[in-house]
């Protein structure tokens, strides 16, 4: 912008604008503090971990290891609608393969009753028992047997596994029915014994709403 | 100006994605975000939600448009969008402390009012933005700002010509406006 396109009233405007603001700034002492020392390498690693997980879309797409560019991003975007949907539907099957098999061969490690009480009101007819399972492929399983669960207007229900510090959480999935939710691989049951069942609004926000309608802790 | 030559380089070579332009970027405006984000959040979350922007902001660089205002003005405003979402989380997660732990409540989030972090960030941009003008501009506008002094006042005090003082502030409100736009949010690209 050259000087000339600052009219005199957009001059004064300004000048009045950001005048406001300095004194405002200078008032409550505002300055800029130094990041934590590590925190460039944190960040480096992020973007490296990030460009791993694109090259490793850019070569399922292709085949062709050509992504040497460590800042090459956002090849092959157009695919990934079609990719997912593929992949979303052998999940569905190896899930519904896996479940079959689970149904017959959990062994149960531990068993908690499921309660609403001091939880949401939403829930109040609901009740249940969680199973922690060893799946036989050495993974864990959450084993759901609930009945009287809500059917929210809106939103949804689903599973989570959380800490007992409740700092952590790791959400199971969308609760559909009775059955077994497995715990993602690292996830040790042990860090993460409460289960709990949300009603989840359908705002896309990915953490834990706050509205719990079934809880218990696994020993 | 040697040091607009230098932030004008960097920006065009972020958006371009080319080598070291995110180590560069982050040097210019690492403070600045990572300032946001500690005043609004807190110490415990001020690294974390500070990574997420420039992360964010590396993975949509070709959506900066240095036509509409500074790299730090959007950077602020991806930040302003992450602190929001922040925000948000710990009042949830505050709640299921609540329900689960009432002594463990926690305090946080009082100050991330979308209000309270949107004036912050307009401070904080001005604080900037001054360190980036020349000295001479830097203290034409400081006499005006905070003496209130006129034009003419300045030039007489700072034994300049007029022209010479009505050219620097020109010049330095061009460059405070340009790094104060408030990036609209409409599509959630900011995100």
């Amino acid at each position: 912008m050259s000087d000339n396109d600052l009219s005199q009233d957009s001059f004064e405007d300004d000048l009045a604008r950001f005048r406001e603001l300095a004194k405002s700034a200078a008032t409550k002492n505002h300055t800029l503090d130094e990041p934590p020392a590590d925190l460039w390498t944190r960040i480096e690693q992020a973007v490296a971990e990030n460009n791993i997980n694109d090259e490793q879309w850019d070569e399922s797409l292709s085949g062709v290891n050509d992504a040497k560019d460590v800042f090459a991003f956002s090849r092959a975007r157009k695919a990934l609608p079609a990719l997912i949907a593929i992949a979303a539907a052998l999940i569905l099957v190896v899930a519904g393969v896996l479940t079959l098999q689970w149904e017959v061969e959990d062994e149960i490690l531990s068993e908690v009753a499921l309660s609403n009480e001091g939880l949401d009101p939403a829930g109040g007819e609901s009740l249940g028992a969680a199973k922690l399972v060893k799946l036989d492929n050495g993974a864990y399983g959450i084993k759901l047997d609930l009945t009287g669960m809500p059917k929210p207007d809106k939103g949804y229900l689903e599973l989570w596994a959380i800490d007992t510090q409740v700092k952590g959480m790791v959400s199971l999935g969308p609760f559909e029915g009775n059955g077994v939710y497995r715990l993602p691989s690292g996830i040790d049951p042990k860090t993460f014994p409460i289960v709990d069942i949300s009603i989840e609004p359908p705002d896309g926000v990915p953490t834990h709403s706050g509205v719990s309608i079934l809880r218990g802790q696994l020993t | 100006m040697q040091h607009e030559v230098l932030v004008d380089e960097i920006e065009s070579r972020f958006q371009q994605g080319k080598e070291d332009s995110l180590r560069d970027t982050y040097d210019q405006y690492g403070s600045l975000i990572y300032t946001l984000c500690r005043k609004s959040l807190g110490l415990d979350q001020a690294s974390d939600v500070t990574q997420d922007v420039f992360l964010a902001a590396w993975v949509r660089r070709e959506q900066f448009d240095p036509q509409r205002g500074s790299l730090g003005a959007w950077l602020v405003g991806i930040a302003k969008n992450k602190i929001i979402d922040a925000a948000r989380r710990q009042g949830r997660q505050d709640r299921i402390v609540l329900a689960l732990e009432p002594e463990q409540a926690l305090s946080s989030g009082q100050s991330s009012s979308p209000k309270f972090v949107d004036r912050l960030a307009d401070r904080l941009l001005l604080v900037d933005a001054m360190k980036r003008l020349s000295p001479r501009a830097k203290n034409v506008l400081e006499l005006a700002f905070y003496e209130e002094l006129s034009q003419t006042e300045i030039a007489e005090r700072c034994d300049m010509p007029l022209g010479t003082v009505k050219s620097d502030m020109r010049r330095g409100l061009s460059q405070l406006r340009r790094h104060l736009v408030n990036y609209e949010d409409k599509a959630g690209l900011l995100k």
